[in-house]
């Protein structure tokens, strides 16, 4: 899985970042990540192809924070 | 006199032992007293219960319940004994630190809340608390904590089975058909056919498909081919089937709108707006006021995010927008004159 699998299809990806932005900007003030609205969406895609299998908000937070952790450390996607 | 002295603390061992093993059993969960006779012979062999071992398990339960306060129950209906309390063998304690980090999760995760896994958290603390003696038990009540996760709090109950239907028309790129009570369709759900393309799940806790209409009966207001957010626990269960018609190669592209907002100088004077739409680009004013725009096609989650800024916020673009705050706000006005 990587940023490579998200879609490139120009509709599905407005739906995905407009779906998923309101909880990425949420973790980002409750984490304290501060991101702004290009370094969201950047989250969400490096994150998709894992966010595709949260079943709750709580699984989607915890995806978008071991992405971001993972990015802060450079390391590989998820 | 030695041999016997011996032979009575032999006894009196593997009596508390039997007892505790009694004890552990049932905070696996309830059990028959078949499977607590079976799971005690299995662990301690020969020394377990006798051939006739109902009377002995019978004594057991009398000795917790007597000597060490434990309160043990049989469920009549369904034939099997539950521990309700372990009184006196209560034997964990944890450090304070530890005790607020349980009363946070306790909180984060209240009993009947929302999603399904969350069950499985409950029960696991529920069977830490039922561990703790009832002092600890008292100060974990006192002590929820006001800082919590929020997740699935106030969120609605998804259907197992309807989120695994969903999850494989996305995965299968399939079209999916349900019964789906919208919050305009009073009593009477409609029957919605979809192209399927995701689950996102909002800070609330509320989970959603993302599809594209592709025919709804009887006809509503929606417009053919809207990209719709549907609420997972709005689909009914039991309604829920993916048709073998796959999707077409490319997603049939929602209108976007241009979207435009201005944040009035107490929420924009910070510079720290946060960026809830796609593309957003954000311009600070002298005054301390922001222009913020931004490219979206769900323009009722747009005027739902919105609407947090209160009268702090005027939306400029779009027109479609902008009516549907004039609305919002005349209702307003009724409730409020």
């Amino acid at each position: 899985m990587s940023i490579a699998d998200t879609p490139a299809d120009p509709a599905r990806r407005q739906r995905l970042l407009e779906g998923w932005l309101p909880l990425a900007q949420e973790a980002s003030a409750r984490y304290g990540w501060s991101l702004d609205g290009p370094a969201l969406e950047t989250l969400i895609l490096r994150a998709a192809p894992v966010l595709i299998h949260a079943r709750s908000a709580f699984d989607a937070y915890a995806i978008l924070w071991a992405t971001y952790t993972h990015a802060a450390l450079d390391e590989p996607p998820l | 006199m030695s041999t016997s002295s011996g032979g009575t603390k032999r006894s009196s061992w593997l009596t508390f032992r039997r007892r505790l093993l009694l004890v552990r059993t049932l905070l696996r969960g309830p059990a028959t007293g078949d499977e607590l006779v079976a799971t005690i012979n299995a662990e301690l062999g020969e020394q377990g219960y006798p051939v006739a071992a109902a009377a002995a398990l019978k004594h057991d339960f009398d000795a917790l319940k007597g000597e060490y306060g434990c309160a043990i129950r049989y469920d009549r209906p369904a034939r099997r004994y539950v521990l309700d309390d372990l009184g006196e063998l209560a034997l964990l304690d944890l450090p304070d630190p530890c005790m607020e980090a349980l009363a946070f999760l306790d909180a984060s995760f209240p009993a009947g809340s929302g999603l399904p896994e969350h069950a499985h958290i409950r029960a696991l603390l529920e069977r830490v608390q039922l561990l703790l003696p009832p002092a600890r038990q008292s100060q974990l009540r006192r002590q929820r904590s006001a800082l919590r996760l929020r997740v699935g709090a106030g969120a609605g109950q998804i259907d197992p089975q309807v989120l695994e239907l969903v999850k494989r028309a996305c995965d299968q790129r399939r079209e999916l058909i349900f019964d789906y009570l919208s919050t305009f369709d009073g009593e009477t759900p409609r029957r919605h056919r979809v192209a399927p393309y995701g689950i996102t799940f909002r800070p609330e806790g509320h989970g959603y498909l993302d599809a594209t209409l592709l025919e709804v009966v009887p006809r509503g207001g929606e417009a053919p081919y809207a990209a719709i957010d549907y609420r997972l626990d709005r689909i009914v269960p039991g309604t829920v089937e993916v048709l073998p018609t796959m999707l077409p190669p490319e997603r049939i592209p929602a209108p976007r709108y241009r979207l435009c907002y201005r944040l009035a100088p107490q929420v924009a004077r910070r510079r720290d707006i946060a960026s809830y739409f796609p593309e957003t680009q954000i311009s600070y004013h002298e005054d301390g006021s922001a222009t913020v725009t931004a490219t979206v096609t769900n323009l009722w989650q747009t005027r739902q995010i919105l609407l947090r800024y209160g009268d702090a916020c005027v939306v400029e673009e779009p027109p479609e927008l902008v009516a549907l705050f004039a609305r919002t706000a005349r209702g307003l006005m009724r409730l409020y004159p």
